[in-house]
């Protein structure tokens, strides 16, 4: 029994490490499928720490951390309450081999949208999401496709123990998401409510920004 | 190995249910329709039973609405009726420190409901021929054969205190759940005191079934190091507690890997 200091973790690394590690030649689809909405899924980029060239990834840099593998893909998965709910706002569905071979494959084209990434310095703040014990809402700056910062716009906690805890959790997961290493492991359990929220209003803000 | 995963990511249940799979023969149209199909499953799941939905079936029961007998005449009684069984059991084998029935606000299966949806997302990729498959529904997971012909998946269990870290790494055969009170703060609820509990840190189950899995993994965090003797690792359950205090205790078979002795351990710090 070891206890390991892996640097990694939480639902936010291990969706980003998942999907990383899975990406040499391989498809990384995130998508909201709705019961019986037929829109199929929305195709999603697919960033890995051996696709730097990946035209489509979103790679994730700030300050220190090194360049990396975050999957910050974005979709149909609108992190709207509705768009849970069943009613997909995707684009468009592209067919599962495109996304497989989306290396070679422009992101507008790929979306079947004309939302190529705007350059520049760029900030939105993703939908507010709802934890269960709070909702939690993140400011993303990206310049052209890279993410350069992650801030939290807006957090609502009731319970003083929420409120701790997600003090010392967020700054944690901002350095996940920003660091995003690739660890050779399928999954993370453990993972909690309020890192799921994150990703949610991160991915809802890179779906304002268009940045695939 | 040359076959590349497939990795797919679902928000249902209130959560990212994730999914990677080893597609062997599978070729991508019947692989993307298996995976609709998983999700599909998963939303159909959460719409029967999410207590956080009021239109709900499983809310209806909660607020007295409507019965079993009720739901089954709209054709729902069969499979709530399966899963509130399935808690019975688990509350028997626990001793009643997995007790949907005794929680604030009625019957609430939950604490089963999302290993056991992640269960038969699995299913539905097994039954599609793939060769290997993981599920993970907000940390509970549900597996079948391996990332590649031999291998195991493999699932960090994060550490309770430490959120840049993982307290192990453990091979998954079936279902793998972690229970515990950190980050949400006294999240579980102990049916038997009639308060929140925060017996463990971390409760982490391996084994043959999901939803028990998910549903061990709670009754452990509750129930707390001192009693632990109810798990039935005669029936292919394992588990890995850390105490309050930074103890482990390892019950049952667990398959804990050495990440130093594998490239597992090769990430940075």
């Amino acid at each position: 029994m070891k206890r390991t200091p892996i640097v990694l973790v939480a639902t936010v690394a291990g969706f980003a490490g998942v999907l990383s590690f899975h990406t040499k030649g391989t498809s990384v689809t995130l998508s909201t499928v709705g019961p019986s909405s037929g829109s199929g899924s929305a195709s999603a980029a697919a960033g890995g720490a051996g696709t730097a060239s990946h035209p489509s990834s979103t790679s994730v840099t700030s300050g220190s951390h090194h360049a990396s593998s975050s999957s910050t893909g974005s979709s149909g998965a609108s992190s709207s309450t509705s768009a849970k709910a069943g009613g997909t706002t995707t684009t468009t569905a592209a067919p599962p081999s495109s996304t497989a071979h989306a290396t070679t494959t422009a992101p507008a084209a790929r979306s079947g949208a004309s939302r190529a990434p705007a350059a520049g310095v760029r900030s939105v703040t993703g939908a507010a999401e709802n934890f269960g014990y709070g909702v939690l809402a993140v400011k993303v700056t990206v310049n052209g496709t890279k993410i350069t910062s992650l801030k939290v716009a807006n957090l609502q906690v009731a319970e003083p123990t929420s409120q701790y805890i997600c003090q010392q959790a967020i700054p944690m997961l901002h350095s996940e998401v920003l660091q995003a290493q690739s660890t050779r492991i399928n999954a993370i359990t453990g993972a909690t409510y309020t890192s799921e929220a994150y990703a949610y209003s991160i991915q809802s803000a890179l779906d304002k920004l268009h940045v695939k | 190995m040359s076959g590349g995963l497939v990795g797919h990511a679902e928000v249902v249940m209130g959560t990212v249910v994730s999914f990677v799979v080893a597609p062997g023969a599978l070729g991508p149209a019947p692989l993307e329709a298996a995976l609709h199909e998983a999700c599909a499953e998963l939303h159909r799941i959460d719409a029967v039973f999410s207590t956080w939905k009021p239109e709900s079936p499983i809310s209806r029961l909660r607020r007295g609405e409507v019965t079993l007998g009720g739901l089954a005449l709209e054709g729902l009684g069969d499979e709530v009726a399966a899963v509130l069984a399935a808690c019975e059991g688990a509350r028997a084998v626990s001793g009643g420190c997995f007790d949907p029935w005794a929680l604030p606000g009625g019957i609430d299966p939950s604490g089963y409901v999302k290993g056991w949806a992640a269960g038969r997302a699995r299913d539905r990729l097994v039954d599609a021929g793939v060769d290997g498959v993981l599920v993970n529904a907000g940390g509970d997971i549900a597996t079948a054969g391996g990332p590649a012909p031999g291998a195991h998946w493999r699932v960090g269990v994060r550490h309770p205190w430490r959120a840049d870290a993982l307290a192990c790494v453990v091979e998954a055969d079936g279902a793998v759940a972690t229970s515990g009170s950190y980050e949400r703060g006294a999240h579980l609820f102990d049916p038997r005191a009639g308060r929140p509990s925060l017996a463990l840190a971390s409760a982490t189950v391996v084994g043959p079934d999901p939803g028990l899995a998910d549903a061990y993994a709670t009754a452990l965090a509750v129930s707390g190091l001192e009693r632990t003797d109810w798990l039935p690792t005669t029936a292919g359950y394992g588990a890995y507690l850390i105490g309050n205090d930074g103890s482990e205790v390892v019950l049952g078979e667990v398959a804990v890997i050495d990440p130093a002795a594998t490239d597992a351990g090769a990430a940075p710090s």
